[in-house]
Formats: structure tokens, C-alpha cells, sequence
């Protein structure tokens, strides 16, 4: 009788085991905000593309962690002195910054100017957020950026990878500034292979014509400058 | 207590037992009409046009019962097509599906079903295709060959043709004007085929190979629709993972599918145009090469004297485009013509003629006059197009041949035609003779082109005549092959003809050489 109860009871839990509330969990918490780019993926404004323009506008862009809200809402930026070298005549923040009403994804622009001094030396600026009313502050990683302002060659973040391997080769400042020069353009799009390839090709065949004309493009160590791109 | 536990025990044994009830179904035996067999026989596989008929032939239980108390749904793709009880119907598109038969018997509802396989094939899958100039504009003719099996097994070939095949079949649309070239070894996918029809004034136009509907038009192969300097093309090469055009100022431009197959029409040609060193080239047209066999685009720059080689595979890879430098395996003869820039020799004709593994470049010596043909044999190993063997010899056709002759080697084959004026020659490399294969009478010959399997050429004539001719060794050993059953089919009054291509069809007529 015994096992008669045990198996009893065993029964009743099995039948009642498909009985079971589940709750779908909803977003509860509060609302963040941090950068889209970690801390690690610095920026650059470069004005190498228009060395004499006055100022330029400069996306930095931002994630929302939360609800969209139908108002809009404040974010407070910080300026960590003690890492930045940029002065307050290179940059300024927009007076107000603001997250707009049911957005997931805003952008800050922030105003560089063209220093003379940028032409000699990059400068650094590194911002935060901090929390606000409206907006907590999100992950770390993601809360502090970096951005260089220079009016000086430097390695874009996109001359790395297949871009790097396959197509333009080495980096050098040399050849940048010739890629700059060539193309008219500052950067590519790494993931649109049909542009990074007739970039390449533009800036291998201009080599390829200086060669020619018995005016061989070197690197400052006197190497002769190459792209690594195999098509012509 | 255990009055409890046998009250819940007893509702959970009763729980479980909630499908087991009381099957009230009735299991009479119906003796209907049953269908032992539905044998389905029909006219596939056809062509796009022609009536599908499929017969039933159909097996009853009890077949001296009246067979008319049935009926019948034909079906394809879940689509009802007949309540007949034979299929007479005509299938809108090409392809492959099944057609399936339901008869029911009314009294018991009860269906059998049957299926056939039917194969819609285009009517113009291949044949010859004549782009001519015919009262101001472009005309598009298409020669189809049908055959029939006699009663004793004997197989008649007969030559349908097609005027106008593009404005019939496109409800009288006009091609364009000031035809150039067709293009037909363009296929998207390996069940298809489209050809480019290149006109001047812009009017260059692609078009569906399965029915001749219009396509894209060429200039949207450009960024904005706007081809460099407005300058008319004049080549076209689709190799699947590449796409390249020669402009008529000899610049190539070239385009590279990110994906293979099936996307001939996206993306647009690079804006920069392929850069040669030694100021550049000069190219009259593009080297018929086989690009399954040889991935390449081939041609010769008359203005460096050189042969250059872009590679261009079937597949995306990095090496698309790459200008391919020619590494020799093989010795070369003391009298050697520089392929990479000779000098006293004029080019005359170059082709791939051996899947891929032979190279002909005819070349005339200009203080003497010789034609010297160098037979290349070749591997392309991507990287290089190695060359293992190199034949050079003087070939005697000096007496049969003038500036404005054209020329076919036939591949895999020991003949080349060739023409002077109006009449076609061939020189046959094993017993070295040159031979009159016909005089046309009157009209230059401006073309002559293999069919699929080298067993016909075609040749047309400038004043607007088109002949097929055999191509087989019987034929050729007779004393005048074309007044002796050489030519087996003529055309006249087709305009201006500017070329004659072969229309292949799909990419596996196409790589294995077959005539269907």
C-alpha cells in the first residue's frame, strides 16, 4: 500500500509538471547610454582631406541600453583633463546635448576646429558620460572615448586586416598622404570590397605610371612603395 | 489518509487512460471501380509554344463498368490546368516539373493520381544567330536546325529560319541601330544564356536567350549609367566572376561579382580603366578562348606587339584581372616571333583551339609577305600562362589570302578557314595544302564561325547571303566541297551582315562543345 502512495504521488507530480507559469521577462530597469564605440577603438579627426577648412563637425555616436522614451532626454559629458591634451579652442560641445525622443541610436556633434597647431602635433581629447537624470551611464568600456584631432598623417583604423593584406600593403604616412592625394578621399568603407578595390587599383596604377615616367614612388626608408592588390 | 491517496491515484490511473475510447468507425468493405494503373504518355520533352498533349490510358477493376462516372483534374504546381480527360495545353514557361492526373470516381470520391515528368525546353536554345543592318536598323536572325529519324533510321537534319526573331518576339520593339557585335557566351546560370547586342549610339542591349526579351540595357553596366568618354564598346566578356568590356579606344574595363553566378547585371564596371605599361595598348577585339578552358580574357595590342593575358576565373578569387605574365617552359625556335613584343610581323589572328592547351597566333611577316603560324602549347596556372611547347612554321596560304581575309581555326580540328574576297579556303595542317572549299559569287565574306562541335561553319557575306557548310573529312577530300553537298543550307537578302555567332544555349553546350 505503501508503494501504492509513493506512486501516487510521483503520478500527481508528474501530471502536474507541464503546469507551469512562465514569465517573459520585459525591460524593468533603468535606462543607459554609452558610446557605440569602445574605449579601446579611439576616433581621429583628420583634416587631411581639406587641410584649410576652419572646422568640421564630427560624428561621436551613441547607444541607448533601455526603452526609447517619446521625449527628449539630457546626457552630461565630462572632459578628462587630466588624459587631454586638446585645448578648449580646439572643440566644442553642443550647448545642450541631448538623446532624441524614441531614438535607440543619436549622435553627438561635436564642433573641431583647425587649429594651426594641429598641423605639427595631434592632440587628444577623452570625454565620459556621466549620469544623469535622464540617462544613466552605460557599461564602462563604452562610457569614455577618445578622439585625436590633427591636421597630421596618422594611420586610419581601417588600414588593418583584408584591407591591409590584400589590397593597399604596409602602412605608411607616405602613403596615405599620396592615397589622400590621389583619391581625394580621407577614408574607405573596409566592408565594401568593390570600392577598396578600385581605391587600390587607382593608387597602383599611379604608381605604376610614375614608374614609367621613370619617377619611382620610395618610401622614406627607400624602399620602392608597393600596393599589395593582385589585380590591375 | 489512504482514502485520500487511492482517490488521487485512482483520478491520475483515469487521466492517463483519456484516449482510450470507443471506435464507433464502420469498416464495410466499398467495392468500387478500383484503378489498377494510369500509364500517362505525352509529347515531352518540347518546346515553349508547342500544345502539351498527354494521354491516360487507364486500368479499371472492372473495366466493362461504364469508365465515365470519373473525373479528372490535371494539375501543375497545385494549379488545375484540365477537367479533360486527355491534356491539350500549352505550357507558359520552360523547365522541368510534373504534371499530375486525379481521377475520381464520383460515387465514392475515391481518387487514384498519376504523374508525368514533363521538359519544357526554348524553342531557341542554339543555333546561329545573324546580327545584320537592314533598312537603318538592327536586325536579329536566328537559324535553327531540326532533324527528324526516316523509317530506315536515317537522320535528316532540316534549317528552320527565324527573321527578326528580336521584334517578333518583343511585340515589335525595335533592336537600335548600327549594329556591331553579338556577344552569346553569357551565362548567368548554367541553365541559361543571354547575348549582348553591341550597337552604337548607346543602344548596346542585353537580352534573354530563353525567349529573345529584351534585357538590360548596357550603358546601366556603368556607374550612372554612363559609359567613359561616351565611347562605344566594341568587346564584351563575361566569365561568372568578372566582366569586361573593350572600349573602341582599346581601354578595358572591368568589373569583379563579389559572388559567383546568377548576378551578371550587379554592381557596375570600375571607374579606372586597366592600366598597361608602354603607353598602353591598343586592341582591335578580344581572343576567342573557351574561358572554362582557359580562364582568361585574351587579346593582342597591336600597338606594343604583345599577347596579354588578364586572368579570369569562374570563381571570385583575389587574382581576378591580374595581368598574367607568360613564363616560358619550352626553348624558343631560333626564329622566334616575340610574343611580348616582336617586331617585322603584323598580327593576323589568334584563337584557343584545344580546351584550353593550345594557342594559334598567325602572324605575316611584313618585307616578305609569309603568313608564320605559332601553335602555343599552354597551361594558365593563374599565376602565369606557362608554355610548355612552342611550333613555329611558315604556313602557305601567302596566295589565298589578302589584308581583309577573316579566319577560323577549327577547334580540335586540323583545318583553318580562311577567305579571300568572296571565296572560302581552308589549309589543312596535316597535309599542309590549301584548298578551295567554294566561290560564293559575289559579296566579301565577313565572318565565318564554328557551330558547336565544329561540324558546320557559317559563312556570311557582306551583301547580306549566310551559308552552312559541312565541315567533315568526306567533304573536304572532294574536289569542289561546296558544289559537292558541302553547303547545306543557304540564306539570302539578309541585309548588311556584321557578325554571326554561335548561340550555345547554357554553360554545359557551352564547356562540353555539344550540339543541342
Amino acid at each position: 500500500m505503501k508503494i501504492l502512495k509513493y506512486l501516487g504521488i510521483l503520478l500527481s507530480f508528474i501530471l502536474l509538471y507541464s503546469c507551469d507559469k512562465e514569465e517573459i521577462a520585459v525591460f524593468k530597469g533603468e535606462n543607459y547610454v554609452q558610446f557605440s564605440r569602445s574605449l579601446a577603438d579611439s576616433l581621429t579627426c583628420s583634416f587631411l582631406g581639406d587641410p584649410t577648412a576652419e572646422s568640421v563637425l564630427f560624428p561621436i555616436s551613441l547607444d541607448l541600453v533601455g526603452k526609447p522614451s517619446n521625449k527628449d532626454r539630457k546626457i552630461k559629458l565630462k572632459v578628462l583633463d587630466q588624459f587631454t591634451t586638446a585645448s578648449k579652442s580646439h572643440y566644442e560641445f553642443p550647448a545642450e546635448i541631448i538623446f532624441g525622443s524614441d531614438h535607440t541610436v543619436d549622435t553627438i556633434w561635436l564642433k573641431v576646429n583647425n587649429t594651426p597647431d594641429l598641423k605639427n602635433e595631434a592632440v587628444k581629447l577623452v570625454y565620459s558620460i556621466e549620469s544623469s537624470g535622464d540617462l544613466l551611464r552605460g557599461e564602462a568600456q563604452y562610457s569614455t572615448g577618445v578622439l585625436y584631432f590633427t591636421n597630421k598623417i596618422a594611420k586610419p583604423i581601417w588600414w588593418t586586416g583584408t584591407v591591409q593584406s590584400s589590397y593597399l600593403g604596409t602602412y605608411s604616412d607616405k602613403k596615405y598622404q599620396l592615397f589622400i592625394d590621389i583619391l581625394g578621399v580621407v577614408d574607405l568603407d573596409p566592408n565594401n570590397l568593390n570600392q577598396v578595390l578600385e581605391y587600390s587599383l587607382k593608387l597602383k596604377n599611379y604608381l605604376l605610371q610614375e614608374k614609367e615616367a621613370d619617377r619611382t614612388v620610395f618610401e622614406v626608408n627607400g624602399v620602392e612603395m608597393t600596393v599589395n592588390v593582385i589585380s590591375s | 489518509m489512504n482514502i485520500l491517496y487511492k482517490i488521487t491515484l485512482g483520478f491520475c490511473l483515469a487521466s492517463l487512460l483519456t484516449s482510450c475510447y470507443e471506435d464507433k468507425g464502420k469498416y464495410d468493405i466499398i467495392d468500387y471501380n478500383k484503378i489498377n494503373k494510369i500509364s500517362l504518355k505525352g509529347s515531352t520533352p518540347m518546346n515553349l509554344g508547342d500544345m502539351l498533349e498527354i494521354k491516360a490510358t487507364i486500368d479499371w477493376r472492372y473495366p466493362d463498368q461504364d469508365t465515365l462516372n470519373f473525373d479528372y483534374e490535371w494539375r501543375i504546381n497545385d494549379v488545375l490546368i484540365s477537367t479533360e480527360r486527355d491534356l491539350s495545353y500549352k505550357i507558359p514557361d520552360v523547365g522541368m516539373s510534373p504534371v499530375y492526373l486525379h481521377v475520381t470516381e464520383r460515387k465514392t470520391n475515391i481518387t487514384s493520381r498519376s504523374y508525368i515528368q514533363i521538359n519544357v525546353n526554348t524553342p531557341y536554345l542554339s543555333g546561329w544567330l545573324l546580327l545584320a543592318e537592314k533598312n537603318g536598323k538592327s536586325d536579329l536572325s536566328y537559324i535553327r536546325r531540326d532533324s527528324y529519324v526516316d523509317d530506315e533510321k536515317v537522320t535528316h537534319y532540316e534549317y528552320n529560319f527565324f527573321p527578326s526573331i528580336y521584334e517578333e518576339l518583343n511585340s515589335g520593339l525595335s533592336l537600335g541601330q548600327k549594329p556591331v557585335k553579338l556577344v552569346t557566351n553569357i551565362f548567368p546560370t548554367n541553365e541559361y544564356d543571354e547575348i549582348l547586342v553591341l550597337q552604337k549610339n548607346n543602344e548596346s542591349v542585353f537580352i534573354d536567350g530563353t525567349y529573345f526579351l529584351k534585357g538590360q540595357d548596357f550603358k546601366n553596366e556603368f556607374s550612372g549609367g554612363q559609359i567613359p568618354g561616351n565611347l562605344q564598346p566594341i568587346d564584351y566578356r563575361f566569365h561568372k566572376s568578372t566582366a569586361h568590356v573593350l572600349l573602341e579606344n582599346g581601354d578595358i574595363y572591368w568589373k569583379k561579382y563579389q559572388i559567383n553566378s546568377g548576378v551578371i547585371h550587379s554592381g557596375t564596371f570600375l571607374s579606372t580603366p586597366v592600366l598597361y605599361d608602354k603607353g598602353g595598348v591598343k586592341i582591335k577585339k578580344f581572343i576567342d578562348n573557351n574561358y572554362y578552358d582557359f580562364s582568361a580574357v585574351s587579346f593582342y595590342d597591336t600597338k606594343n606587339n604583345r599577347w596579354l593575358n588578364l586572368y579570369a576565373g569562374t570563381s571570385v578569387d583575389n587574382w581576378a584581372n591580374f595581368k598574367m605574365p607568360l613564363l616560358f617552359i619550352a626553348p624558343k625556335p631560333a626564329d622566334y616571333v616575340d610574343l611580348e613584343g616582336q617586331s617585322g610581323y603584323d598580327h593576323v589572328y589568334s584563337t584557343e583551339h584545344s580546351k584550353g592547351s593550345n594557342f594559334m597566333h598567325i602572324f605575316k611577316n611584313v618585307t616578305s609577305g609569309d603568313y608564320v603560324m605559332q601553335d602555343l602549347t599552354t597551361i594558365n596556372v593563374v599565376s602565369a600562362i606557362m608554355i610548355f611547347d612552342i611550333k613555329q612554321n611558315v604556313i602557305p596560304i601567302k596566295n589565298f589570302v589578302n589584308d581583309e581575309s577573316v579566319y577560323l581555326k577549327m577547334k580540335q580540328k586540323s583545318y583553318i578557314f580562311m577567305s579571300n574576297g568572296s571565296k572560302l579556303y581552308f589549309y589543312d595542317l596535316n597535309t599542309k595544302l590549301v584548298k578551295l572549299y567554294h566561290d560564293f559569287g559575289n559579296g566579301k565574306i565577313v565572318d565565318i564561325v564554328s557551330d558547336a562541335n565544329g561540324g558546320e561553319v557559317g559563312i556570311a557575306t557582306e551583301n547580306g547571303d549566310f551559308y552552312i557548310c559541312a565541315v567533315n573529312d568526306v567533304i573536304l577530300g572532294k574536289g569542289n566541297p561546296g558544289t559537292e553537298g558541302g553547303i547545306l543550307y543557304e540564306k539570302h537578302d539578309l541585309g548588311k551582315l556584321v557578325d554571326v555567332e554561335w548561340k550555345w544555349g547554357n554553360w554545359n553546350n557551352y564547356i562540353f562543345g555539344r550540339y543541342l
